[in-house]
């Protein structure tokens, strides 16, 4: 099921503007990892282009290789839809579609990919709410708009749209930022869970959150800016937090970032 | 070291300020307020008797010699009038806004109450089936077109107009609502910033500054000069849709900017293809602005003349054939009976189409909302 995702000599660009320099990086099946760094260093950058959503950004492109089990995302034809239909995302601002119910964000990724199966369509719903421990607070208000929410009850929304697809892999762009601590409990736990079937990148600026949830951590740089930014270094969370090998990973660490 | 907060109202010159700010608006909002409700209510009470009938459909009045209006009760009474007694002082049951003579007893029409006396004074009800009826509609000016009634006659309706209206309306948007969807789809979706998008959106720029008249024109040059075709109402459709499209495209394509990507973004990241994220994410998104634009759209297109003159001319009987070279329209209606003189029953007429016009348009507006509002969960 889960998937190792490679990077290769990964450069990313937005038109002329070099955003990220040379990612190499392995993320192994049924592991959490944690992209940590300052802001603008290019955590979100790298993650969209694990789905190849970074070129939905007109004149984005990158060069390099993202190896998805030995497959390369951008090999020539490849069909981005495909890779995204493996590779799911959440997004750090909750984004429900707004002309639907509750229920039908969550079944959209079925229903507008072809699933009519009303039986089908009610379980994927209740799963996904529930692994996304929202289940409690909408089963009475499936038909209700997903705007009608909270914001972090339509972060959960979102997450549970997103897994309610299944996918291999599992995107997390700083997921938590808008969520009260409790329902942040509530989707690390969750991500303990999905990592039992899927792989998990999570970007996140909350170190006790990357320590909690992640096997790996990666920790990425800019040196100055308007330069590229950089991994600085990859390796387990345990060994980053409490012997990382580079001055830099330790001072960001230790708050004396800067 | 506090400082006192201030946090008193403003006085003075910057108090006047603020109140003149807000008088300003308000006397803005007046000032275009006010002539459009003037305009509502003049056309509305005198177009409203002929499309409302309020009290019997069947009366004459009483008018002397020279067919001005005396007291009923000199004529005699009402078992007089459907008696079919004659008077010999020249005093003589009439038809109350026309030359039109009636018999004692004979059944007319009645789509104007002339107020200059007590209505209940001067109105008999000849016909004792029609007596007193109310209802809400006049039915014939509805459903019966208006035929061979001179401006001096009160009978006949506008079906052929109303007909006429409705489809032009319909047959236009059927035209230029795809085609300004799919146009502001391309530009907003596909296009932003290539070449071709510019070429498109200056060519829809040039397009909604076309006077309509232009637009007609060129429809003429183009179908019946140069093709040899004859004036029809699908010419005139034609014509019509080249000024609605634009339009259409314009606020769709607004609407859809007004999409946030982070919507496209999140259908995408479902492995959701870009065109079905287009037709099921960003246009049902959208979908209240587009309607709005659409009903706009129709419209302005409904109230069009010039086009109408040129390519169809007008007509006073239904034609149901869009390929036929007549139809009525309301506009073209207006624009004939607007010679009549004041008082004479077709230039009631022509407030009445105005008004008939206005109510399709809201009609058409309500039912937007209406169906705005069950697409919105
Ligand atoms: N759409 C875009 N167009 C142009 N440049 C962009 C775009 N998005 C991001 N960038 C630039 O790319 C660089 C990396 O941005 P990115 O969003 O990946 O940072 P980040 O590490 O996710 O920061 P944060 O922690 O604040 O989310 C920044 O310099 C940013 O200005
Ligand atoms: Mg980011």
């Amino acid at each position: 099921m889960s998937k190792r995702i490679e990077v290769r000599d990964l450069d990313v660009y937005y038109g002329k503007f070099h955003a990220v320099n040379q990612v190499n990086l392995t993320v192994q099946p049924r592991t959490v990892t944690a992209f940590i760094g300052p802001s603008g260093c290019g955590k979100s950058t790298v993650l969209r282009t694990l789905n190849r959503m970074h070129e939905v950004i007109p004149g984005a492109y990158c060069t390099g290789q993202v190896l998805l089990d030995g497959t390369d995302l951008y090999a020539p034809g490849v069909d981005p839809v495909a890779v995204r239909r493996i590779v799911g995302m959440v997004f750090q601002r909750p984004n429900p579609f707004p002309s639907m119910s509750i229920y039908d964000n969550v079944a959209s990724g079925l229903k507008l990919n072809g699933e009519r199966n009303k039986q089908v369509l009610d379980e994927a719903v209740e799963t996904a709410l529930k692994g996304a421990n929202l289940w409690k607070e909408v089963k009475d208000r499936l038909d209700k708009a997903g705007m009608g929410l909270s914001g972090g009850q339509q972060q959960r929304l979102c997450i549970a749209r997103a897994i309610a697809v299944k996918p291999e892999v599992l995107l997390m762009d700083e997921p938590c930022s808008a969520l009260d601590p409790i329902s942040t409990l509530a989707v690390e736990d969750l991500i303990h869970e999905l990592k039992e079937s899927y792989t998990v990148v999570i970007v996140t600026h909350n170190m006790q959150q990357a320590a909690r949830v992640s096997d790996e951590t990666a920790f990425f740089n800019l040196k100055a800016q308007g330069e590229p930014g950089h991994l600085v270094e990859i390796g387990p969370t345990e060994q980053i937090f409490h012997n990382p090998t580079q001055q830099a990973t330790e001072d960001y660490i230790t708050g004396r970032f800067g | 070291m506090t400082t006192p907060l201030n946090l008193r109202r403003p006085s003075g010159a910057r108090a006047f300020k603020n109140s003149l700010a807000t008088f300003g608006v308000w006397a803005a909002v007046a000032i275009a307020t006010l002539p459009l409700l003037w305009i509502l209510a003049s056309v509305t009470i005198k177009g409203a008797p002929l499309l409302f009938t309020v009290g019997a459909d069947h009366t004459i009045v009483c008018v002397d010699e020279s067919d001005l209006r005396v007291p009923t009760s000199q004529c005699g009474t009402e078992e007089d009038a459907k008696g079919g007694t004659t008077r010999a002082d020249g005093l003589r049951w009439a038809f109350p806004s026309g030359g039109k003579h009636v018999a004692v007893g004979e059944k007319v029409n009645l789509y104007r109450v002339d107020t200059a006396y007590p209505a209940a004074d001067h109105i008999v009800y000849v016909d004792s089936d029609g007596a007193g009826e109310a209802r809400f509609f006049s039915l014939q000016w509805w459903t019966s077109s208006l035929g061979n009634a001179t401006s001096k006659d009160s009978q006949g309706g506008a079906l052929q107009a109303i007909y006429g209206t409705l489809l032009l309306g319909l047959l236009t948007a059927a035209i230029a609502v795809p085609g300004g969807m799919l146009g502001a789809i391309f530009l907003v979706e596909y296009g932003r910033g290539t070449r071709a998008a510019r070429v498109v959106s200056f060519m829809v720029d040039i397009l909604t500054g076309v006077p309509s008249i232009v637009a007609a024109l060129f429809v003429y040059a183009m179908f019946i000069t140069t093709f040899g075709m004859k004036r029809s109402a699908i010419a005139t459709v034609v014509a019509l849709a080249l000024l609605m499209l634009p339009m259409v495209l314009r606020s769709t394509e607004e609407m859809l900017k007004l999409v946030p990507d982070s919507l496209r973004e999140a259908a995408y990241a479902l492995g959701v293809p870009k065109w079905k994220t287009i037709l099921r994410i960003v246009v049902p998104t959208s979908f209240n602005g587009i309607l709005t634009g659409v009903v706009l759209g129709i419209a302005r297109v409904m109230g069009e003349t010039a086009p109408l003159l040129i390519l169809i001319g007008y007509a006073k009987y239904l034609y149901l054939d869009p390929f036929g070279d007549s139809m009525g329209a309301l506009p073209t209606m207006i624009s004939d009976g607007i010679s009549v003189p004041d008082g004479d029953a077709g230039s009631d007429r022509v407030w009445a189409a105005a008004l008939t016009l206005i109510l399709i348009v809201m009609v058409l507006n309500l039912l937007a909302r209406r169906i705005a509002a069950k697409t919105k969960l």
